[in-house]
C-alpha cells in the first residue's frame, strides 16, 4: 500500500517561506523570537477560540489549515471522522510551557495559575485543537522524542494507515521558542511543518496530485561508532526497494554528535552532501523534509540528533513509481 | 494482518515495591500509601503523592528519576523474557516509552536550585534514549506524551512496528515521576482529592498522582515460542480514539471510548462475552469514573454484576503516563495467575458507577482481561490480553 504526501504547509520564523534547500530550511527554525511578533492569530486563525492557546497550538492549527488548503477540496470530506488521524511531534514545548507555570508555584501558590493555562502543562494538548478542527476522532498521538519527534510521528502515521487505521493523516512538526529559564533556552525550533498523508488509490480519485512519497528509517548512533551508524541507516534508506538514484542528501548534527561524527568520510557516502543543524526541536528535520519534498530529484535527510537518535527520510517529490514500506 | 504478539517479560517500579512480584504482593495486601511530598517549593493545597521510595528510583545508567524507574522496570521484564539479554539482535530490538512529564522532576529540582543553568540541560523527554543505552538496544527509541494514555498509546506504536517489520521485539514502558508544576496544575483544576485516589466511589473528590514504571516485552508469538520464552500473555486487540472535543472532560456520551474497546474487541475477534475481568481507567475524577462505568455496563450487558473490574489506581494513585503500562503489567498477571485481587476499600461505591467491584478477589478468573486508559484531549485506548493459544 502506497501513501503519499497530497499537501504540506509551514510557518517559519518571521513568516519566511519555506527555503528551497534542506539543510537552510533547518537552519530556518532557529529563532528566539516570540511568536507573536510574526505570527498575527487572529489574521490567521480568526478571532475566537484560538489566541489564547500556547503558540504552539496556534502553529500547529496553522500549519494543519495551509496543508489540507494545499491537499485538493475539501480533503477531510471524503473520510469518516474515525478514519482521520493527527500525529504531532513536539519535543521541547512541553519544557517551554512548563518553566513559567513553575516559577507562579515556587514563588507564590498554585491558585494564582491560569485556569486557562494550567491544563496545557499536558502537552499532549498541542494537539488538541488541531484534532477539534479536523474532527481527528480517530487517532491524535502526541511524540516527544528529542530531534526526531516528527519523523516518529511521520513513522507512526504511515504504519497506521498501512495497517488500515486511517485514511487520511496530518503530521505536524511543531515547537516554539523558550523562557530564559527553560531548559530549551540553549537552542531549539521556533514553529511548525504540517504534511497531509493519504493512500496513493485516495488522492488519485480525487484528483489530487502527489507531492511525493516518504520513507523512514530509524536507528541510535553511539559515541564510540557514530560515523559508521550514520552510513549504516542512510545505507538502509538508499537501499530501497527500487533503488531510486538520490541526487543530494543533507545531513543534520547536533551538538552531541558533531564531536564525534566524521562529515568528511560522510561525504564520501552520500551523495552531494550538505550538512545542516538540529537541536532537540521536531521541527527542524521536518523543515529539511518538507524542503526536499518540494525539489524534483529524490533527495535523503539523515538526522543525527541528540541522545543518539537516529534516522534518515528517503523522499521522492512528484508522481514516481510506487514505493512500498518494508 | 497484524502479528500474534506475546508479552514475555513485566518489570514494574511503583509505591508498592520495585518488582512485579512485589506489586502483586501489593495488589493483595491492599494498603496504599499517599504522603504529603516532600518538596518545600510545592505551594498547592493538596500536595499528595503516591511515591516511589527513594532507592527504588535509581538505576546505573539513568540520570533522572523516571528514567532509574523505567530503566529498573526494563531490566527486571529482560530477565523475565530471556534471562537478562535482548531478544533479538540490537538492531531489531525497539523501545517506546509513554511518559507525559518525562524528566520534569528533574528540571524543577535544578530550577529551584541556586545553580540552575538551563543552557545544556538534558531534553526532557531523554527516558526512551537512556532505557535504549541501559539495555543495549540499537533499534528506534521513541517517547510517546498522549497523557494520561501515553503508555498504552506506546503500546499501539509497538504492536506497528513489529507488524510492520521494523522490528522483532519492542520493549514497550510507561513511566513517570513527581513534578510539581503537574500536581500544582491538578490542584488548580480542583481534581486532587485530599483524601487520596478512590476510584467510583460515592464521595470521590478528584485523583492522586503517582510515582512508577512498568515495562513490558513484546514479541511475535512465533518467535517467542521458538526461542523458548515465557509466554505470559497474548496481545489478542487493541482500539484507540480521539474524541475530538473538550480538552480536559471526556465525551460524556462515552462513545469514542466505546468505540476504541469495541475496535480492540473486533481485533480479537472476541464478542465482549469474552472479557473476563477488567483493569480500568478509573481515576477518582467524577467525570471520567461515570463515564468509563456507563461504557463498561453497555459493552458487558448482563454479564456488569458477574466480571470482576480491579481498580489499580485506588493501590498506586494515578501514575499519569505509566498507568496504562502499570494496568498491563496487573493484566498479565491477572491473565497469568487466573486470579484477581480485592479492590482496595475506598468506601461505598457511586451508584452510578456499579461495576462488579466488591468481588473480594476471585481465582477462578477465566477469559480476557481488558484495560482501558483515557487522556485529556479525549485520547482513548483499549487493549485485550488472554491467554496464549
Amino acid at each position: 500500500m502506497t501513501m503519499v504526501v497530497t499537501g504540506l504547509g509551514a510557518y517559519l520564523p518571521g513568516d519566511a517561506p519555506l527555503a528551497g534547500e534542506p539543510a537552510e530550511a533547518a537552519r530556518q527554525v532557529v529563532d528566539q523570537r516570540p511568536v507573536r511578533e510574526w505570527f498575527d492569530v487572529v489574521a490567521r486563525l480568526g478571532k475566537r477560540g484560538y489566541k489564547y492557546l500556547p503558540a504552539a497550538s496556534q502553529l500547529a492549527v496553522a500549519a494543519g489549515r495551509r496543508a489540507l488548503a494545499e491537499a485538493g477540496d475539501q480533503p477531510l470530506d471524503a473520510a469518516d471522522p474515525a478514519s482521520r488521524a493527527v500525529w504531532v511531534g513536539t519535543a521541547a514545548t512541553a519544557g517551554v510551557v512548563h518553566a513559567p507555570l513553575d516559577r507562579v508555584v515556587r514563588e507564590s501558590h498554585s491558585d494564582l495559575l491560569s485556569p486557562a493555562a494550567a491544563p496545557y502543562f499536558s502537552v499532549n494538548l498541542v494537539a488538541g485543537r488541531l484534532s477539534t478542527d479536523v474532527a481527528a476522532q480517530g487517532i491524535t498521538t502526541t511524540i516527544t522524542t528529542p530531534s526526531t519527534a516528527a519523523l516518529d510521528a511521520l513513522t507512526a502515521a504511515l504504519a497506521a494507515e498501512a495497517r488500515s487505521r486511517s485514511e487520511i493523516a496530518l503530521v505536524v512538526g511543531v515547537e516554539m521558542p523558550a523562557e530564559p529559564d527553560s531548559p530549551a533556552f540553549d537552542g531549539t525550533d521556533s514553529g511548525a511543518v504540517a504534511l497531509v498523508l493519504e493512500r496513493a488509490e485516495r488522492a488519485q480519485a480525487r484528483g489530487v496530485p502527489s507531492l511525493g512519497r516518504l520513507q523512514v528509517h530509524r536507528g541510535r548512533w553511539q559515541a564510540g561508532t557514530a560515523t559508521e551508524d550514520v552510513r549504516g541507516i542512510a545505507a538502509a534508506a538508499l537501499a530501497t526497494q527500487g533503488g531510486p538514484e538520490v541526487a543530494a542528501s543533507t545531513l543534520l548534527v547536533s551538538g552531541d554528535a558533531e564531536p564525534v561524527l566524521d562529515t568528511g568520510m560522510l561525504r564520501q557516502f552520500l551523495p552531494a552532501l550538505t550538512v545542516g543543524p538540529v537541536s532537540a526541536g521536531a521541527v527542524a528535520p521536518l523543515a529539511a523534509v518538507a524542503a526536499a519534498l518540494r525539489g524534483t530529484r529524490p533527495h535523503l535527510v539523515v538526522v543525527a540528533g541528540v541522545l543518539g537518535h537516529l534516522a534518515a527520510v528517503l523522499v521522492l517529490p512528484g508522481p514516481t513509481d510506487a514505493l512500498e514500506l518494508p | 494482518m497484524r502479528s500474534r504478539l506475546a508479552v514475555t517479560g513485566t518489570g514494574a517500579v511503583t509505591s508498592a515495591g520495585a518488582t512485579i512480584a512485589e506489586l502483586w504482593d501489593g495488589m493483595l495486601a491492599g494498603r496504599p500509601m499517599a504522603e504529603q511530598v516532600k518538596d518545600p517549593w510545592a505551594n498547592m493545597p493538596v500536595p499528595l503523592l503516591y511515591t516511589v521510595a527513594t532507592e527504588h528510583a535509581v538505576a546505573d545508567g539513568a540520570a533522572g528519576r523516571t528514567g532509574a524507574m523505567a530503566l529498573r522496570a526494563a531490566r527486571e521484564a529482560l530477565v523475565r523474557s530471556t534471562g537478562g539479554g535482548l531478544p533479538a539482535a540490537p538492531h531489531r530490538v525497539g523501545v517506546v516509552v509513554g511518559s507525559a512529564m518525562g524528566e520534569s522532576g528533574e528540571h524543577e529540582r535544578r530550577r529551584a536550585g541556586a545553580d540552575f543553568q538551563p543552557a545544556g540541560a538534558e531534553p526532557l523527554f531523554s527516558v526512551a534514549a537512556a532505557v535504549a543505552d541501559g539495555i543495549g538496544s540499537r533499534g528506534p527509541a521513541v517517547s510517546v506524551s498522549n497523557a494520561c494514555a501515553a503508555s498504552v498509546y506506546a503500546l499501539g506504536l509497538a504492536i506497528d512496528m513489529i507488524s510492520g517489520g521494523e522490528c522483532d521485539a519492542v520493549v514497550v514502558l510507561g513511566a513517570e515521576s513527581y513534578s510539581r508544576v503537574a500536581l500544582a496544575c491538578f490542584n488548580r483544576m480542583g481534581a486532587v482529592d485530599p483524601q487520596g485516589c478512590r476510584p467510583f466511589a460515592a464521595d470521590r473528590g478528584g485523583t492522586v498522582f503517582g510515582e512508577g514504571a512498568a515495562a513490558l516485552v513484546i514479541e511475535p508469538i512465533e518467535r517467542a515460542a521458538e526461542r523458548g520464552a515465557p509466554l505470559l500473555a497474548e496481545i489478542l486487540g487493541f482500539g484507540w480514539s480521539c474524541d475530538a472535543g473538550h480538552p480536559t472532560a471526556p465525551d460524556p456520551t462515552g462513545g469514542p471510548a466505546e468505540r476504541a474497546l469495541r475496535a480492540a474487541l473486533a481485533e480479537a475477534a472476541m464478542p465482549a462475552d469474552g472479557i473476563g475481568a477488567v483493569v480500568p481507567h478509573g481515576t477518582g475524577t467524577e467525570l471520567n469514573d461515570a463515564v468509563e462505568a456507563d461504557l463498561l455496563r453497555r459493552v458487558l450487558g448482563g454479564r456488569t454484576g458477574q466480571v470482576p473490574v480491579y481498580s489499580l489506581k485506588a493501590l498506586l494513585g494515578h501514575t499519569g503516563g505509566a498507568a496504562g503500562a502499570l494496568a498491563a503489567v496487573a493484566a498479565v498477571e491477572i491473565t497469568n495467575r487466573g486470579a484477581i485481587p480485592a479492590n482496595v476499600d475506598v468506601g461505598p461505591i457511586d451508584p452510578a458507577c456499579s461495576l462488579f467491584l466488591d468481588h473480594g478477589g476471585r481465582d477462578d478468573v477465566r477469559g480476557a482481561v481488558l484495560v482501558n486508559a483515557y487522556a485529556f484531549g479525549g485520547n482513548n485506548a483499549s487493549v485485550v490480553f488472554g491467554r496464549p493459544s
